[in-house]
């Protein structure tokens, strides 16, 4: 490398690193595209984040194992996830916290399966190839629907997928069933059209949807988790008093027809919490994790580490229902 | 607004506040009591869903059927506890809805359990039980969670709707209090304010305070009333000032009748029926000496003392019974008669009894005085009658003579003492007229009046010594004793009758005169009727004088005559003399007479009619006629002469013209007369001419030529003036006479022409020029010189000649072609060709240039101003040149180019030059 290009070399560095210095406030917020991070969306769309102090730029992804990726990889401060990936993380990683639950669901993963395939309800499934989004609560849900109907997760034969390729594996029948959330749940449905079928569950899966924030920002930056949450109370506010305002927001940004807000909001419950349920969730899915074998056996973390309640204690104390 | 509607508007606010309040207080209790029910219900459900946690550890770990039959009846109870739902939204919590998304399919998963027991059959149902314990253990925590947090979102609930509560009770108690106090101070300042303001006013005005008034502009009932109020206390205020006035006028009457009763000459009291005076005036005091105070109360007989009293008992006694009695009475006061006039008017009351008496003594004695001084008076009248100038005759109703002055006396013979008490006509009227004047003196006696009453008339009166005396007489009737009286004023008019008598015999000598004169002289009133006529107009008319006497003018001299009178007549009428020169046919001839209206005027000026006297002039306008006949004949004869022959008096108007004016400058010679010269024949052709003619009439014969255009011909006029000199050497106009000799002046050119010379300017002609052009460039051509050709002609010389005539335009030739031999050398040739058309030849030139240098010259010299005749002219010329040093010139090729250069320079505008060369 002659001089020339190491001078080049410096000044690039110089302006990435001055770059990151103008934007040290910001917080990078990695949203996973789907209608639970609807409190997001309203408190970016209406201001509420400036408005609270905090300055955030939203990096979108598809998936929160994805989003919780991008946080322990450093790409972002914070990002939205179910509890499974946070579970599946936290068994080698200690770089990041859950500080909130931003909503919970009953219904947000869905077995999507081809009606040739003659899957008419979860014992059908025994034998059947299902894509699965390993590492998320699509691995979670299906483990969970066969071992309620007294079916062996083994007996099943599984095709790891991104979410976004579960209309594409059913259409081409790579996959009998696809374990899915939404929107690719509706948009799997809707593609194959009277070909799909939804394989009936009990919902006894209540999916969290939490915010995780990497570790360097936890404490450092409480204040502006601490704003970061009020702004998403206020949408939270907001989407109970304007629902069909609400609707029109999460339309325009997940680029989606009111058919698929109309399949999942009956479902959907906005509202901050940290509960003792989401230690016992983690927990219960680290036993099932082991048992399973997804996960070497081991001694499974210590979850309330992984909890950090300070900021929404600082919010809302109510919403803080764990013991330490 | 009124007060009621205030007060119902009030009302209904309080009421309304009141059930605002109400509701308010009513929906903060309802929403504490449901919040306490929902806290009750919520902590029901978490220690419902603790025991059924417990439960479900017991059973995971020992799968006893007690535990399972537990475990189901809990959940059925909580269940049930759970599906209880609360119509307020703000009471159903996010928690609770949780907690029933979930709590239905815990049965679902405890089956399951149940289904496999204790015992562990191989691997997958042990992975799967444990999955299962797992999920109704974590599914069971949610439902604590829920449960927890939904008493916590209760509690935090029913504490908002307790501080709600208080609030609301701490803010109803507020607008009660608000309310309250704004109505108090409502009530205060609408109310009660105008209320204590209105009981001021009314104690101020029981204190006699009325000009105070409310200043309340309220529209209510307050407002009202108080404006009511103020109106009350206005007119209370206008009334009680009215009173004053009254009083104080009624005051003033009082006082004015006291000062008139006080100030008046005459005693003025009432007694009373008592016989007591009541009153007495401040003149009581001034005849009585003593205040008039002291009478009141007192009797008459006091008073006045008891003789005075006894005198006027009588009367006091009739005026007590109700007779209104006067009388006069007298008394010798400090050796003086005083008189005085009683008058006792009685005081009557209806009923017709007598009140009392207003008594009024007037003190007389000055009129008793004043009559006597009239009876005094007469005496001195009658002194005056006797030494009247005038006879004075004082007769009674019955004709007996009751006056004679001195007078009288003188005038009648008759002494006074003989005559008082005869009859008036057996005295002083003449026997003939007796009768009547007896007639005339009864219709007098009755009536007071008679043709002779109150006028001025002559009369002739009777002297004792029987003759007649002419006098003036004047008779005023005055009333005696019911009848009719006269006084006669009677005066001689013996002597002015004479003088009368002269004036007459003065007036028929004069008539004899102007009858005497051959002249018709009559005198006509403003109404244009004749009050006289002489002797010569009453023959002339066949009239005599009485018939005369009132005719109209125009009656006496008829209406043909008349109208030529009319103008004369009017200018007389207004005061104006007048002359007349009339004709009128007189058997069967024409006779020529002249009148003169002569206005005879009154001392101020007025006129009062007028004279007309009238000759007969039929002679001298004979002599007139013969005069005019010869004139004619003169006129005839220079009228038909071919030549212009005219008078011109000194002021330059024409006094005579001949015929041929009409002919040759188409002027009418008969309107010409009397009009100025220039006027007659026009500005330019006066121009030429005012020099010799001011010559003429400064005594001089002039002779002189001049062309003259007139009625579209030029004449060429030979013109003699001869001045009219009068015998003291002073010239009183000029005789003119022009001859046309323009055919003579014809030939005269003709033969100019035909000469070398112009006879005007005295340069070479055209002939000449010619011959001198050709010798010119024949002797160029030998010499190999250049030679030049000039054209000129004077810019706009027509105009000069049309304006100032042909005379003037000769000068100005004349003056430039002597300039422009004064710009060449002598070799050279200046020529004039025609008119105002000039050329130069220039020769043995250096250059083509040169004869440029030549015509700036003469541009210049022209710019100096040309005074001719008297008259200073601006002129300038144009000049085209051309210059050649060819072989072979033709003369007319180079005078055309000339000319062509001549037109380029008029082109240019004039007073310039342009050059062309022939190559």
């Amino acid at each position: 490398m002659n001089f020339q290009l190491r001078i080049a070399h410096f000044a690039v560095l110089a302006l990435v690193l001055i770059s990151v210095q103008t934007r040290a406030g910001e917080l990078t917020f990695g949203v996973s595209r789907t209608p639970l991070s609807l409190p997001i969306y309203v408190a970016d769309e209406l201001g509420y984040f400036r408005s609270e102090g905090v300055a955030v730029t939203l990096q979108e992804c598809v998936g929160g194992h994805r989003c919780l990726a991008a946080v322990l990889d450093g790409r972002a401060d914070i990002a939205t996830s179910a509890d499974t990936p946070i579970m599946f993380r936290s068994f080698d990683s200690a770089d990041f916290y859950v500080i909130a639950t931003l909503a919970t669901t009953a219904d947000d993963v869905k077995l999507i399966a081809r009606k040739s395939a003659g899957i008419k309800d979860p014992a059908g499934l025994s034998g059947k190839t299902v894509g699965v989004v390993l590492g998320s609560s699509s691995q979670y849900f299906l483990d969970s629907c066969l071992l309620l109907n007294g079916i062996d997760p083994k007996s099943v034969s599984t095709v790891p997928m991104q979410p976004e390729q579960a209309t594409m594996l059913l259409q081409s029948k790579k996959v009998d069933v696809a374990a899915v959330w939404e929107p690719f749940g509706y948009q799997a449905s809707k593609a194959l059209g009277s070909e799909a079928a939804l394989v009936p569950n009990e919902g006894i899966y209540k999916l969290s949807w939490n915010l995780v924030a990497h570790r360097k920002i936890v404490r450092v930056r409480d204040n502006d988790l601490a704003a970061l949450l009020r702004a998403i109370r206020r949408a939270n506010q907001y989407i109970e008093q304007s629902p069909k305002e609400a609707q029109s927001i999460l339309r325009r940004r997940l680029a989606v027809d009111q058919g698929l807000i109309d399949w999942v909001w009956p479902h959907l419950r906005f509202g901050l919490s940290l509960d003792q349920m989401l230690l016992k969730t983690l927990e219960s899915q680290a036993r099932w994790a082991m048992q399973e074998g997804h996960v070497a056996p081991r001694k499974p973390p210590n979850y309330l580490r992984v909890l950090y309640e300070a900021p929404l204690q600082q919010v809302d104390p109510r919403a803080v229902a764990f013991i330490r | 607004m009124k007060i009621r509607t205030q007060l119902f508007l009030s009302g209904l606010m309080a009421m309304l506040v009141t059930a605002v309040a109400g509701g308010f207080a009513w929906d903060a209790d309802r929403r504490a009591r449901l919040s306490d029910q929902d806290l009750q219900h919520t902590q029901l459900v978490a220690q419902q869903v603790a025991n059924l946690l417990v439960l479900t550890q017991e059973y995971a770990n020992h799968f006893e059927p007690r535990a399972a039959q537990q475990w189901r009846q809990r959940h059925a109870t909580l269940e049930d506890g759970l599906s209880k739902s609360f119509n307020d939204p703000e009471l159903s919590s996010l928690a609770a809805q949780v907690a029933r998304d979930h709590v239905k399919h815990l049965p679902g998963v405890f089956t399951r359990l149940a289904e496999l027991g204790d015992q562990s059959r191989d691997n997958f149902t042990e992975r799967r039980k444990q999955f299962l314990v797992d999920q109704l253990l974590t599914n069971t925590q949610v439902l604590a969670d829920s449960a927890a947090r939904w008493t916590t979102d209760s509690l935090h609930k029913q504490r908002l709707a307790s501080q709600r509560y208080q609030t609301t009770q701490v803010a109803v108690l507020v607008a009660f209090l608000a309310m309250l106090l704004g109505q108090t101070w409502w009530l205060s300042r609408r109310v009660l304010v105008p209320l204590a303001e209105l009981e001021r006013a009314t104690v101020a005005v029981e204190q006699g305070e009325l000009g105070l008034r409310i200043a309340s502009q309220a529209k209510n009932e307050l407002g009202s009333l108080a404006r009511q109020f103020n109106a009350m206390v206005a007119a209370l205020d206008e009334r009680t000032r009215q009173l004053r006035s009254e009083i104080d006028m009624r005051h003033q009457s009082e006082r004015r009748i006291q000062m008139i009763t006080d100030n008046m000459p005459a005693l003025i009291s009432y007694i009373d029926k008592e016989g007591r005076y009541q009153f007495a005036n401040a003149y009581y005091q001034t005849i009585y000496g003593v205040a008039s105070s002291s009478f009141v109360g007192k009797t008459v007989a006091e008073t006045l003392g008891t003789e005075a009293y006894k005198a006027l008992q009588p009367y006091l006694e009739s005026a007590f019974r109700g007779e209104h009695v006067t009388f006069e009475r007298s008394i010798v006061e400090k050796g003086n008669d005083v008189h005085f006039l009683v008058d006792y008017q009685p005081d009557l009351k209806e009923d017709g009894t007598v009140d009392g008496i207003y008594v009024m003594v007037l003190d007389i004695t000055a009129r008793k005085s004043a009559e006597l001084k009239r009876a005094q008076s007469e005496d001195r009248i009658r002194a005056i009658l006797t030494h009247a100038p005038d006879a004075f005759v004082g007769m009674d109703d019955g004709g007996l003579i009751v006056e004679w002055n001195r007078q009288a006396e003188l005038t009648f013979g008759w002494k006074r003492e003989e005559v008082l008490g005869r009859k008036v006509a057996e005295v002083i009227i003449p026997e003939e007229m007796r009768a009547a004047h007896e007639k005339g003196l009864e219709r007098f006696k009755s009536s007071g009046t008679g043709p002779v009453i109150n006028n001025r008339i002559e009369v002739e009166a009777l002297h004792r010594d029987g003759h007649t005396v002419p006098a003036q007489m004047s008779i005023a009737a005055i009333m005696h004793n019911g009848g009719y009286a006269a006084n006669a004023f009677l005066h001689d008019i013996s002597e002015s009758k004479a003088s009368a008598a002269k004036l007459a015999a003065v007036q028929r000598r004069l008539q004899d005169v102007m009858n005497n004169i051959p002249a018709m002289i009559g005198y006509f009133d403003m109404d244009e009727h004749c009050r006289f006529a002489n002797h010569a107009g009453l023959t002339f008319y066949g009239l005599k004088a009485e018939e005369a006497n009132g005719m109209a003018l125009s009656q006496i001299i008829g209406q043909a005559n008349y109208e030529q009178h009319r103008p004369h007549l009017q200018k007389v009428l207004a005061g104006e003399r007048s002359v007349l020169d009339g004709r009128i046919d007189l058997n069967g001839k024409t006779a020529s007479f002249q009148a003169h209206f002569i206005p005879e005027r009154s001392e101020g000026g007025l006129t009062q009619g007028f004279y007309i006297m009238t000759f007969d002039v039929s002679k001298l306008k004979e002599a007139e006629r013969e005069r005019a006949k010869v004139d004619q004949r003169l006129r005839t004869i220079t009228d038909n002469l071919p030549v212009l022959i005219s008078y011109i008096d000194q002021d330059r108007r024409l006094q005579f013209c001949n015929g041929t004016f009409k002919d040759w400058l188409g002027v009418d010679p008969k309107k010409a007369v009397g009009c100025h010269v220039r006027d007659i024949i026009g500005e330019p052709l006066y121009l030429q001419r005012e020099a010799q003619m001011d010559q003429a009439l400064s005594g001089e014969n002039v002779r002189f030529e001049v062309s003259s255009e007139a009625i579209g011909t030029s004449r060429y006029l030979q013109t003699v003036y001869i001045p009219d000199q009068r015998q003291d050497g002073s010239v009183a106009g000029i005789y003119a006479m022009s001859t046309d000799v323009t055919e003579l002046k014809k030939v005269e050119q003709q033969l100019s022409v035909l000469a070398r010379y112009d006879s005007l300017t005295g340069l070479p002609n055209r002939r000449h020029f010619e011959e001198k052009l050709q010798e010119a460039l024949d002797r160029s051509e030998r010499l190999r010189q250049c030679v030049a050709l000039l054209f000129l002609d004077v810019d706009k010389f027509k105009a000069i000649n049309d304006t100032f005539g042909h005379g003037i335009g000769d000068e100005v030739l004349k003056e430039f072609a002597l300039r422009l031999t004064k710009c060449v050398r002598k070799t050279d040739t200046v020529a004039r060709l025609a008119g105002d058309e000039f050329v130069i030849l220039l020769e043995g030139l250096h250059t083509m240039e040169e004869p440029q240098f030549v015509a700036r010259k003469i541009i210049g010299t022209m710019g100096f101003p040309f005074e001719v005749a008297g008259r200073v002219l601006a002129v300038s010329t144009s000049i085209g040149i051309a210059a050649s040093d060819a072989v072979g010139v033709i003369p007319a090729r180079l005078l055309a180019l000339a000319d062509e250069a001549l037109y380029q320079a008029k082109g240019a505008g004039r007073n310039t030059f342009r050059s062309i060369n022939l190559p």
